[in-house]
């Protein structure tokens, strides 16, 4: 079964590009539009790998990932940043929240792809 | 596909629209004067994803302005940047140009020309106040070489199934979680050597915890040709102490050395940096790549601050480098002293830093607090034979010392601070047609962090005031026989543990009389006051003094004197103004070095710990019967050696208990030292202990409360509150100093 | 924003005395048992102190007493429900915390006329059904006023108290 990849984005364009890309390459996607969502769909579908946006409305990225690992669940459940932003600051908040790597936006999707797979084979 | 492309952009722009309804919508806000956290942010997340779209779909003038506004919004959400009425403008300016640059990628027209507003947003980057000289750091480095105004818009290009481009405006693709830092040091041991690598890899725990999977790297390196050649179990304990979510393996691997290094750095892209991962060619000794094990357990995010500062380092030698290269201790562990000594060290050497991102220090900080709180728990637990032993004041002199470290790698020259002040005066001589020149001395002073973010506002404040009020317009200048420009001193110094930062002018001085005049036309003194110039000075600074003309159109609200004084009060400083008619006034803030942790007393009111800052204590005394007297029906009075002072009872300031009936003998008068009130006694029920504490502020999620200066965690997790003196002393004081001095004599 | 938020949201439901409220899910950021807090000086009687929330100190509110009624004795079932206002935080004392469900848009009534001391901050009207794992005792559902925590602005409030 191919990986079942979640991804959280507050832009429906982004959400659309992401699933786009993403299933030409073989994955099949879930989609949230906010951290809150996020947590919801997480438990249900409970995906290979989270993809999140850091801004969000309602709970932002650092916060649902907080909230994901904190499930214990999905301790060991890789999960990505794809963010425009790039601060060193803000990568160290991820990776303290718990985040496995982070991609910067605009996401080259064979790069995403081959970043994906780095983590979640 | 591409219908699919068409139908995603035309959403795309769909949100586009949504996003600057909302951003207009907060702007505006911000512009009628709701500036909260929330509107800001709002506003901000609507250009981020107009950025975030643009990139995806390769609209590159866009997104270069796009990315340029959202730096100066990320500097406003951070605080960075006040959102002013200036600011708002500006900001107001570049949403404009935002919709017009929406328009061009939609209708593929011509971008509309944008750099006077991209001058006018990298002005508000220059001049923000805290981090405005720091090298390039937080703020991202613009984006793309700047687009010529007259190129199409970037057209969906060619290349993949989806047109990405990967837009040069766009980064790094790939983070590896804060990897830069550390590869400075590769170049030279690099190319020489074309001997194999000698990889090591120890994945921490957090490594573990974030999802990662050590088989993967080791898999990426394998496929490099590497090769296993040690596993090292060693640390592997006992099965019943294994942390089944710990690794505590290390691996070490051969890889060709024809691999680029660069390209085994990226097999390790995702792995956390706490990681032990070490990459080196096997014949050279010293490792090319290493990261130490960090820090564990993040700190709170309530303390991540939005900045990365620079720290120098000593140079590294021959040796293999320090895991966290910290100047070497300052022998005296007076607060003073590092910061003082490491300013002059830092000059002696070779200009070799490390970046190292803020959050982490706070991290660090927050830890060696909380070491010197167990330390001290620990020494009171021990029998006073066990504390006689030596290694025990050793212990607690080298926490002290790490202590004093890691605050000294806050520090930061108050240069930061002082930035801005030569255009504000540049701004405000054209404003006014006063002539000023500026001369700044003490820049090099170093200061905590904390304290540079917030004396922005007040030095701002300051620098109006004395070009507004100070110095006189050029014929009058002449006509007294002065110079046609005026002269603005900006200065800090470091005394004790205080730093003072005076601004000063040539100017007119203080015309007492008129400020009189004006006190009691707005009912702050009464008119039959009789007042000493020195009082009269610091009418100036009274709640309600300032009038229309000193509204400040840098703060775009109407404030005056009296907002430095309760900023630089909330602080834990205070003003002092001198002043010669007809030659000038100086305004000196009287700062504390630091403002993240304090020597506190812990007493009790009503069962209930509190924290006084131990700064001010003088003594603390354990009254006799009959020592505390009554003054008055609402006052008393406790005689120390033949002089008086008066006493609050705290449970009473606070409501707490129900004092009077409460016997002095009981209680303990702890004798502190305040600028508004002199020597005061507050009267407690006991002192506990006395300990360093971190301070938090209470403010964050509840207002001020008169008295309080914050709280603490202490050891347990419970909560203590922290006294502001000089409020306790100043606010409901009967006894002022004055009627005290008759009282005495 | 998208489909899915076509007018539904999760609400948590709790009692105070006899009543049933309810506030949005989304300004929730965790409920903890009831420990007393250190209490503050100079406050009105309905903030009860402050509690060390993961390292950031925040105000514990009696929600009863900050509405105009009784004060919540805490007891056993005594929770607090950790709130994000505007940025801020704050804890609120309530009675028993009883739910998650989730509403419609449409199935909120305008808010009744109670005795409040504060207007605006009941947001609306919603009848909830009976918990299914419930006894079936619990008839058709109950009545659950939902409170505007914005207007409610405790935090405004404390600054017009301090």
């Amino acid at each position: 079964m191919s990986k079942l990849i979640l991804t959280v984005d507050d832009s429906a364009s982004m959400r659309m590009l992401l699933k786009a890309s993403l299933t030409a390459q073989g994955f099949r996607i879930e989609s949230a539009n906010d951290g809150v969502h996020g947590l919801e769909r997480m438990q249900e579908v409970e995906p290979d790998l989270l993809i999140t946006d850091i801004n969000m409305p309602n709970m932002d990225g650092f916060e649902l990932i907080e909230a994901v690992r904190a499930m214990p669940r999905f301790r060991g459940t890789p999960i990505l940043v794809l963010s425009t932003e790039f601060s060193d600051d803000k990568k160290a908040r991820a990776r303290s929240a718990g985040a496995t790597g982070w991609i910067t936006k605009p996401f080259d999707p064979a790069k995403l792809g081959a970043a994906i797979r780095r983590v979640c084979p | 596909m591409s219908d699919e492309l068409d139908e995603i952009q035309a959403i795309f722009f769909e949100e586009c629209v949504e996003g600057l309804a909302t951003a207009e919508a907060g702007l505006s806000e911000m512009a009628a004067g709701d500036a909260s956290a929330e509107v800001i942010a709002g506003v901000f997340r609507a250009v981020h994803s107009i950025k975030g779209g643009s990139g995806a779909f390769g609209h590159t003038a866009l997104l270069t302005f796009s990315h340029r506004f959202e730096n100066v919004l990320d500097e406003v959400r951070a605080g960075a940047i006040p959102p002013t009425a200036e600011v708002v403008k500006v900001m107001l300016g570049a949403f404009d140009i935002l919709s017009d640059h929406v328009a061009a990628a939609r209708e593929q027209s011509a971008p509309p020309a944008d750099e006077s507003v991209l001058g006018a947003l990298d002005d508000l980057l220059a001049n923000k106040g805290a981090g405005a000289s720091a090298p390039p750091a937080a703020a991202a480095p613009p984006p793309a070489p700047a687009t010529s105004p007259a190129a199409p818009s970037a057209a969906v290009p060619d290349g993949d199934e989806f047109g990405f481009v990967p837009v040069a405006a766009a980064v790094e693709e790939f983070d590896p979680f804060g990897f830069e830092p550390v590869a400075v040091s590769l170049d030279e041991v690099v190319e020489l050597d074309p001997s194999d690598w000698t990889v090591r890899f120890g994945p921490s725990r957090e490594a573990l915890a974030n999802g990662g999977e050590p088989i993967l790297v080791i898999r990426e390196l394998e496929r490099l040709g590497g090769r296993v050649e040690r596993v090292d179990g060693s640390s592997l304990p006992d099965l019943r102490d294994l942390d089944p979510e710990n690794s505590y393996f290390v691996w070490t691997l051969s890889v060709p050395g024809s691999v680029a290094e660069t390209e085994i750095a990226e097999c390790f892209d995702f792995v956390a940096p706490d990681s032990l991962i070490e990459i080196v060619r096997t014949e050279a000794a010293a490792p090319a790549v290493r990261i130490e094990p960090a820090l564990p357990e993040p700190a709170p995010l309530a303390l991540v601050a939005e900045e990365i500062i620079t720290v120098h380092a000593p140079p590294v030698a021959e040796a293999p480098p320090a895991p966290v290269p910290a100047p070497a201790p300052a022998i005296e562990p007076t607060p003073a002293a590092p910061a003082g000594e490491r300013s002059e060290r830092a000059s002696d050497q070779p200009s070799q830093t490390i970046r190292v991102d803020l959050s982490k220090l706070d991290q660090l900080l927050n830890l060696v607090g909380e070491l010197v709180i167990r330390g001290s728990i620990l020494a009171d637990r021990l029998s006073p034979a066990d504390q006689e032993r030596v290694e025990l004041p050793q212990l607690s002199r080298l926490t002290r010392q790490i202590q004093d470290s890691v605050m000294s790698l806050r520090a930061q020259p108050i240069k930061q601070a002082f930035s801005r002040v030569p255009r504000m005066l540049r701004d405000l001589s054209a404003e006014t047609g006063k002539q000023v020149v500026l001369d700044v001395a003490g820049e090099t002073t170093e200061v905590d962090k904390s304290v540079i973010e917030k004396i922005g506002d007040p030095l701002t404040h300051m620098i109006r005031n004395a070009v507004d009020h100070g110095i006189e317009p050029p014929e009058e200048r002449i006509a007294k026989g002065k110079p046609a420009e005026g002269i603005v001193h900006v200065s800090a110094e470091q005394k004790g543990a205080r730093i003072l930062v005076r601004v000063s002018d040539n100017g007119r001085g203080i015309d007492r009389a008129r400020v009189k005049a004006k006190a009691i036309e707005k009912g702050i003194v009464a008119p039959d006051a009789q007042l000493s110039d020195e009082e009269i000075d610091q009418l100036i600074c009274a709640p309600g003094f300032s009038t229309a003309e000193t509204i400040s159109n840098i703060s775009g609200r109407g404030v005056g004197m009296d907002v430095v004084r309760s900023n630089v009060e909330a602080l834990g400083g205070r003003v002092e103004i001198s002043s010669v008619p007809g030659e000038g006034t100086a305004f000196t803030m009287i700062l504390p070095l630091t403002l993240a942790i304090l020597d506190g007393m812990v007493v009790r009111l009503a069962g209930q710990r509190y924290v006084l800052p131990l700064a001010s204590v003088v003594e603390s005394v354990r009254p006799e019967p009959g020592q505390v007297q009554r003054a008055t029906p609402t006052s008393e009075v406790i005689e120390l050696r033949g002089s008086y002072l008066p006493v609050r009872r705290l449970t009473d300031f606070f409501g707490l208990g129900r004092g009077l009936e409460h016997r002095p003998e009981d209680c303990l008068v702890i004798v502190v030292e305040s600028d508004t009130a002199g020597l005061v006694g507050l009267m407690v029920d006991t002192i506990d202990d006395r300990r360093e504490v971190v301070l938090k502020s209470l403010d964050q999620n509840l207002h001020p409360i008169r008295g309080l200066g914050g709280a603490t965690i202490l050891g347990d997790g419970s909560i203590a509150l922290i006294l502001d003196v000089e409020a306790i002393v100043s606010a409901s004081s009967p006894t002022s100093k004055h009627n005290l001095k008759g009282l005495a004599a | 924003m998208s489909a899915t938020d076509s007018g539904e949201r999760k609400i948590v439901t709790f009692s105070l005395g006899d009543r049933m409220f309810g506030i949005d899910m989304r300004t929730l950021i965790e409920i903890r048992e009831w420990e007393a807090p250190t209490p503050l000086p100079k406050v009105p009687a309905y903030i009860k102190g402050v509690a060390n929330l993961r390292g950031t100190v925040i105000p514990i509110v009696g929600l009863a007493e900050r509405l105009g009624w009784e004060p919540s004795v805490p007891h056993a079932r005594s929770c607090i429900l950790v709130v994000s206002i505007g940025g801020k935080q704050a804890g609120f004392l309530v009675d028993e915390v009883a739910d998650i469900v989730l509403i419609k848009g449409s199935e909120i009534q305008p808010a009744p006329e109670i005795e409040i001391d504060e207007p605006g901050v009941i947001a609306g009207l919603v009848q909830v059904g009976a918990r299914d794992h419930d006894d079936a005792a619990n008839e058709a559902g109950s009545m659950v006023l939902l409170l505007d925590l914005d207007s409610l602005n405790v935090i405004r409030q404390m600054e017009l108290a301090a």
